[in-house]
């Protein structure tokens, strides 16, 4: 066979085979962004548990988390499970960028006020497990800072969005 | 048609390929392993020569596990997920569909990785142990080359670039190395005509390992045959296959058979003459020799 017919039919092969789930994922985008709700007169007239399911969406997305003082880092995702929202540690990054993936709920019950959000927190702190209260905000650009306090103990941390 | 776009999460998939990938090598390799060997028994054809072969193959796969795992935590996870996020076009979703076509992608890189395993010098230098083995049992699918885990990177990251997750695609590869692992045996003869005609099967690849003439660099397929039916490399099972390579190894000593493909190249190279002439048994086909000036 010529090299130019395997060249063509290869890349035949690889053109479909991939451009068929890229047309998928085109036309049902599957992951909602939090776009700049347009449909926000309609909106005024449903019941408000819509309101509320566009604000969760919002909300719903990967971040890459950072810690304060720390070199480690993780992908969070919030995630609608139910009727509440979730958030699950889905992968570990540690000091020298080598990921591991992760499956571990941190956050059992986010409740939400449109950007800001407070929730209960499962960290760990040198070999010990605690559940602490964490005050979540959104800014503009959709990423979030998170703050809580435990006794004299504070961290800090910053939720970047993930697209 | 929902299930098409349902999306789900990344540990479930790698919980469903670790059944395949890892659990086969207990429900699956181990108990046919032992049915071959029972078959070696009952037709008298066992001895310590197929014996100390699979022993050197079950050496040989440690001794590449060693290798990956440290190329993995230096190079792989690093590189793959560099290329992901900053030279790939739009992340996929996992979701049946994308798993399908990374399942189709990974085992045609497979295709194309293995046929220039065979077709150039220094592919053929680690590709040769897993042909090397006389015999042909499932322990012959773990018989690998020092440099075997090196090859398949360049034709995975393409991969990574067109937008597949690097976790999803290891699970993958590993799906079809253990799709693989199930065709190297004698006890299944040929199995209905449509399954052949699609799928890499027993025959497909007892031809594969053929030292006979006309059997030599076809049926390169991992899963699937079509690739190579496609490809012009098909050739079906007619006559009695003639296991392992044109110039025999003879040996079961597992170093051995480990570097051998290596010591060959480096015994071409140092008595060519000429820089040109040695760097060419690099790139050549094996069983290529330089030009007579
Ligand atoms: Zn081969
Ligand atoms: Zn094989």
């Amino acid at each position: 066979m010529k090299n130019s017919t395997l060249l063509i039919r290869s890349l035949l092969i690889i053109a479909i085979t991939a451009g068929i789930p890229h047309a998928l994922a085109f036309y049902s985008p599957s992951d909602p962004k939090p776009a700049v709700n347009t449909q926000s007169e309609e909106l005024s007239v449903e019941p408000p548990t819509i309101e509320q399911d566009t604000i969760q969406t919002i909300w719903l997305s990967k971040y890459e988390v950072t810690f304060e003082g720390l070199q480690e880092k993780a992908v969070y995702q919030i995630k609608k499970e139910g009727n509440s929202l979730k958030c699950y540690s889905i992968e570990l990054i540690d000091a020298l960028g080598n990921r591991y993936p992760d499956s571990t709920l941190v956050m059992s019950q986010i409740e939400l006020d449109e950007y800001t959000a407070k929730s209960n927190y499962k960290i760990e702190y040198e070999g010990n497990k605690y559940d602490v209260e964490s005050y979540l905000v959104m800014n503009e650009a959709g990423d979030i800072s998170l703050n809580y306090t435990y006794y004299e103990y504070s961290g800090k941390e910053t939720w970047k969005r993930l697209y | 048609m929902e299930f098409l776009t349902e999306t789900f999460e990344l540990e479930e998939l790698q919980y469903f390929f670790d059944y395949i990938n890892n659990g086969s090598v207990f429900y699956l390799i181990i108990p046919f392993f032992i049915l071959e060997l029972i078959r070696y028994a009952v037709l008298k054809k066992l001895n310590w020569n197929i014996l100390g072969d699979s022993l050197a193959n079950v050496v040989t796969v440690f001794a590449f596990i060693m290798i990956e795992f440290v190329l993995g935590a230096l190079l792989i996870y690093q590189l793959y997920f560099y290329v992901y996020e900053n030279i790939s076009l739009p992340h996929l979703p996992l979701n049946i569909v994308t798993v399908s076509a990374c399942i189709l992608l990974a085992d045609f890189a497979y295709y194309w990785d293995h046929r220039i395993m065979h077709r150039i010098g220094i592919g053929w230098a680690t590709h040769t142990v897993h042909h090397s083995s006389p015999h042909f049992n499932m322990s012959v699918a773990y018989r690998f080359g020092p440099l075997d885990a090196v090859f398949p990177i360049f034709f995975s990251l393409p991969i990574v670039m067109l937008g597949f997750n690097p976790w999803m695609l290891l699970f993958v590869e590993l799906f079809v190395q253990s799709f693989q692992a199930i065709l190297h045996t004698e006890v299944i003869g040929k199995l209905p005509g449509p399954i052949e005609y699609i799928f890499n099967t027993p025959s497909h690849h007892r031809v594969h390992h053929g030292s006979n003439e006309k059997y030599l660099d076809k049926n390169y397929a991992g899963i699937f045959i079509i690739w190579d039916r496609m490809l012009g490399t098909f050739a079906k099972e007619e006559e009695k296959v003639v296991y392992g390579i044109t110039q025999p190894l003879n040996s079961i000593n597992p170093i051995k058979v480990f570097f051998h493909g290596f010591t060959r190249l480096y015994h071409q190279m140092k008595s060519a003459k000429g820089l040109r002439s040695k760097l060419s048994f690099l790139i050549r086909p094996p069983g290529w020799t330089p030009p007579a000036d």
